[in-house]
């Protein structure tokens, strides 16, 4: 079964400096993200899986779909531990 | 019950002091400021306050809200219960540093909800009609920068009022909320110059933030006492207008008065 990811609705993003900043309004962390963790977010906005998001991505930075999986997935754990995202 | 004007900020307090020992709180604090000759209703606030919080000091402060929707504070040294509409305050401490505390506690609340500004954990000193702000946790050197740097005015040691204005300028006030160095200061409000988040060190060197870098830093040196998402968010987005609008530095400093060189 596909594991879907959606972002936490609660939260406040600002960019700044080509960074993006997100604020999670419940506990009122914020956590940066680079150029590209930006994109990925900014990409979740229609709740995808790895799938989805790895095609997008290997369009999107010319990378191999091996290594975008595997980095996709260790993000997207890692934004599911601070409270960001959650997977169904 | 006396009563006291106080400007803080652009803001007008009364002050209605019960007892004699509040008073001589109230006056080590505030010295002999001038009291405020603007009452605009709009700027103006009320605190009825008094020593009676007999308990030993603490840093814990619970929130919660009592049935008549106030918000309150409370903390082993101080209370602090504040109205609806943010107009009116009720304030019992320990202390002086109760007292320091729970006005601090009080005006980052203002502040914040009326998109004001922010109290930044600070020393701040004038140099030439500028505002250098220096940044930093406890112990990390702001009271040593701001011994150092005598005959500078110094506007704050501890706590730094930051005005952060719609047309995104920024100007400092002088802050009565002091820990250690309580002369009043002469000048009243300075435009900001730069900020700098302290370091020791055995060199001296500045290097600039950038901005997301700078806004994490500032966050971490605000002092703020949640109490609902609405006003936490505005936290937020006055420390993106400052420091869209301030260059912030990390300066590693040694423990003498040639840092002033590198910065200004």
């Amino acid at each position: 079964m596909t594991t879907i990811y959606s972002r936490l609705e609660n939260t406040e993003i600002m960019e700044i400096d080509g960074k993006t900043l997100i604020l999670n309004q419940k506990t009122l962390a914020v956590t940066k993200l680079n150029e590209v963790g930006g994109w990925i977010w900014n990409s979740l906005e229609d709740n995808s899986s790895i799938e989805q998001l790895t095609e997008r991505l290997t369009k999107e930075y010319n990378v191999e779909a091996e290594k975008a999986s595997e980095d996709l997935k260790n993000f997207l754990i890692q934004l599911e531990k601070v409270g960001l995202v959650v997977s169904a | 019950m006396e009563q006291l004007w106080k400007q803080i900020g652009t803001h007008s307090v009364l002050f209605r002091v019960i007892g004699a020992e509040t008073m001589s709180f109230m006056n080590q604090m505030f010295g002999e400021r001038s009291d405020s000759q603007l009452r605009d209703p709009d700027t103006s606030f009320t605190i009825t306050i008094q020593q009676g919080c007999l308990k030993n000091p603490g840093i814990n402060t619970t929130f919660t809200r009592d049935v008549q929707g106030r918000m309150i504070f409370d903390r082993p040294d101080y209370y602090l219960a504040i109205s609806p509409d943010y107009r009116e305050a009720d304030v019992r401490f320990y202390n002086y540093v109760g007292l320091r505390c729970v006005l601090m506690n009080w005006y980052s609340t203002i502040i914040t909800h009326y998109d004001w500004g922010l109290l930044v954990h600070s020393s701040t000193l004038v140099d030439q009609g500028e505002a250098y702000v220096f940044a930093g946790k406890s112990r990390v050197g702001k009271t040593t920068v701001a011994k150092l740097s005598h005959p500078r005015t110094l506007l704050s040691d501890e706590a730094s009022i930051l005005k952060i204005g719609q047309d995104g300028r920024v100007i400092v006030y002088d802050s009565p909320l002091r820990s250690n160095i309580m002369n009043p200061s002469p000048i009243h409000s300075v435009p900001i110059k730069a900020i700098y988040m302290l370091e020791q060190s055995p060199i001296i060197k500045k290097r600039r933030l950038d901005k997301s870098k700078a806004l994490l830093s500032i966050l971490e040196n605000i002092w703020y006492w949640p109490h609902n998402n609405e006003d936490s968010l505005k936290v937020v987005r006055l420390c993106k207008a400052l420091v869209e609008q301030v260059p912030v530095y990390r300066l590693k400093f040694q423990k003498n008065e040639l840092f002033w060189e590198e910065i200004s």
